[in-house]
């Protein structure tokens, strides 16, 4: 067996659960986002949803490469189980909100601590990838900002959204912070701190009053 | 953006493909990194402006079809590579005089 095999596992297993969560995100930003509260909102979403689609099949096809498949790339019908249960949850403008800012802030996390370990097969593949995410991120903030300014009951339930989504995201934060395998492959740096950045990042949104992160 | 005297008659050729979205060709987009002969296979190295492109298949596609025709190509296999990434710095002067045209910025 090949001495990096539990690190090339590991790596799979991690791109697959960013590839899931792009691809659920992909399916909700067109089944939620049609019914936008503005025009705008709506076309952006729905340009997000081809962003996160690209980004899943990208992520997908590594994955592919990384397992030593070879010739034409193998149609994807759906995700592999790995996507967050709060994501596929996801049936209204709040709670799309909600999965779109915390997950992506978590994947831009774990993507630029790949980026960082500085492993040449690793920063050729996501450079691109983390670029095009920056858009999703600012559209995501904003409307975290927007609905927690809002009046009623939109705060509170935004709010109650977060909470759940932060939890599960960070619980999987942590799981992947401790396989020691991807950091002893080289594909994280050494003590890498993914849970404590995603502490930091929602800090932007003043979500660390609102949220409930260990 | 390697342009050998053995393979200019691709890089011509590449210029008859059309991005579907823009009339503007492959070549001039930026999209091709590099052409290899090797024997009677040609290894393309290219990229796409965007990860999410939904226009991958049809572009490559249409470049196999085009490089098939030249009587000495017999396959013909694409590389897609996302590094360096692909800019509007990429852009030939051609590519971006048409964007103007077609009141697109490029910059």
């Amino acid at each position: 067996m090949n001495e990096k095999q539990p690190g090339v596992h590991a790596l799979i297993e991690l791109l697959e659960t960013i590839a899931d969560n792009k691809y659920v995100l992909g399916d909700r930003l067109v089944e939620v986002g049609v019914s936008g509260p503005n025009l705008e909102a709506t076309l952006a979403s729905i340009a997000m949803a081809q962003g996160e689609l690209g980004h899943a099949r990208l992520l997908y096809n590594w994955c592919f490469d990384l397992r030593g498949l070879q010739g034409k790339k193998a149609e994807i019908y759906g995700q592999t189980g790995k996507a967050f249960t709060e994501v596929i949850g996801v049936n209204n403008w709040i709670t799309l909100i909600a999965a779109l800012y915390t997950t992506n802030v978590a994947i831009d996390i774990v993507l630029q601590s790949l980026l960082e370990s500085n492993h040449p097969a690793v920063v050729s593949r996501i450079q691109k990838l983390m670029r095009e995410q920056q858009d999703h991120l600012i559209y995501a903030k904003s409307w975290a900002y927007e609905l927690r300014n809002e009046q009623g009951a939109i705060p509170r339930r935004f709010e109650q959204a977060l909470n759940r989504m932060v939890s599960e995201v960070y619980t999987w934060l942590e799981k992947v912070e401790q396989k020691a395998e991807l950091q002893a492959s080289g594909y994280f740096p050494a003590h890498v701190k993914l849970t404590a950045r995603f502490k930091e990042q929602l800090k932007e949104i003043a979500a660390q009053s609102l949220v409930q992160v260990k | 953006m390697k342009q050998g005297v053995d393979t200019q008659k691709y890089w011509e050729a590449l210029k008859e493909v059309m991005d579907p979205e823009f009339p503007i060709s492959v070549v001039d987009m930026g999209l091709i990194y590099n052409i290899e002969k090797n024997g009677d296979e040609l290894h393309i190295t290219m990229t796409y402006t965007a990860v999410s492109c939904a226009c991958m298949e049809w572009i490559e596609q249409d470049i196999q079809n085009r490089l098939l025709q030249e009587e000495e190509v017999r396959a013909v296999h694409i590389h897609v590579v996302w590094d360096p990434p692909w800019t509007v710095d990429r852009l030939s002067p051609e590519a971006r005089e048409k964007l103007k045209y077609w009141g697109v910025s490029s910059k």
